[in-house]
């Protein structure tokens, strides 16, 4: 638990950091920092979920292969959202 | 490049590409034939027999460095050559859209074979390890966040993660960053991108992010509780010998095939990236 407490800590520190960075001093650097943050959160996120349903650390087979599901989306997503936001950007 | 100086490199380029490869199959193969057997890995027994002190001292350089890397890179130096310069990463929506992207789909590439199983309750089949060299050379910096970034996610998925997924994060950003920074080209369209390619991107990325994590989790011992003959004896060669094996076989093939399509879009990160000398 103490653990976890120190990676949510880590990540809630890289958000504030990048905030600081990006709206505070100018620097660009930021958004690279609220990322990265707001990856750990997530992941974070991730965990409770599993964690909450009794499903993290448990074999795929005996989960009925939520985890690799949870991927796929997460793959789809990345995918679909990434390419759809860079040709945004891209105009 | 000349003909001639490109015709150079086709020797070399073979000769390391046959070691690598064969290095890999061979690795893969030990493991999977002594783990059937029910001995010990002699790849493992092998390294566990150069013994702590030596991993402690090899892996606190691979170590350092990396992490100097990671940062000097995160507050926009660099080095060419010996010098080291201030870079300029845009940071923009596309080079985030870039790092989320290469986070979302390494993360959930790693996971998505998970229970597709080739020893029960040691390892499954993980292609997803090919794309972080490929992230980086193609993406450079911000491929190689989204790399770590990906990595953290797959240890919440897989139940690993905990304090060492902290090196896990930045020994695959290395995997990435290395052949990003190290190759000459990134096209993967000469002899000489692809000697570099199996130098830098399979062999001394996978050494390196294996040593890097291995040695965090050993500083870490008293929090972790792995034992010592486990992080050196099997997890810092499993590593190499998982990362190295589709990385070498078939990383490359998708490097070639997805350059030019990257390029296209002028998302290389060659294409935008200043440097200020």
């Amino acid at each position: 638990m103490a653990q976890m407490t120190i990676l949510l800590g880590l990540g809630v520190i890289m958000i504030v950091a990048g905030v600081a960075l990006l709206y505070g001093l100018k620097r660009r650097v930021g958004a690279a920092l609220m990322l990265m943050g707001g990856g750990w959160i997530f992941t974070m996120l991730l965990y409770g979920f599993l964690k909450w349903k009794g499903l993290y650390g448990v074999n795929p087979a005996e989960a009925g292969y939520i985890h690799n599901i949870i991927a796929l989306i997460l793959i789809i997503v990345g995918l679909v959202g990434g390419i759809y936001w860079i040709k945004k950007a891209k105009g | 490049m000349s003909v001639k100086g490109e015709k150079a490199w086709v020797v070399p380029a073979a000769i390391v590409a046959v070691i690598v490869i064969a290095i890999s199959v061979y690795g893969a193969y030990t493991f999977y034939v002594d783990s059937a057997a029910g001995r010990p890995w002699r790849w493992g027994t092998w390294f566990w027999s150069l013994g702590r002190s030596f991993w402690l001292a090899v892996g606190g350089i691979f170590w350092i460095l990396g992490t100097i890397f990671f940062f000097m890179e995160l507050g926009g130096y660099t080095f060419k050559g010996l010098k080291l310069i201030r870079q300029r990463i845009k940071w923009d929506s596309i080079d985030i859209a870039i790092a989320a992207l290469c986070a979302a789909v390494y993360g959930g590439g790693l996971t998505v074979t998970g229970g597709l199983t080739i020893i029960p309750g040691f390892t499954w089949i993980r292609p997803a390890n090919m794309l972080s060299p490929i992230f980086g050379m193609l993406f450079g910096i911000p491929g190689a966040i989204g790399t770590a970034v990906g990595n953290f996610i797959a240890d919440s998925l897989a139940g690993y993660l905990g304090i060492g997924s902290i090196g896990g994060f930045v020994g695959n950003f290395l995997l990435a960053y290395i052949p990003y920074k190290f190759m000459k080209d990134h096209s993967m369209r000469s002899a000489r991108a692809w000697f570099d390619y199996y130098l830098w991107a399979v062999l001394i990325g996978s050494v390196w992010c294996a040593i890097y994590i291995s040695w965090w989790l050993d500083v870490l011992h008293p929090v972790i509780g792995l034992p010592y003959e486990f992080i050196w004896g099997f997890f810092c060669p499993f590593v190499v010998v998982n990362n190295a094996i589709v990385t070498a076989i078939v990383g490359g093939v998708l490097a070639y095939i997805l350059y030019p399509i990257v390029k296209q879009w002028g998302l290389y990160w060659a294409d935008r990236i200043e440097f200020e000398e």
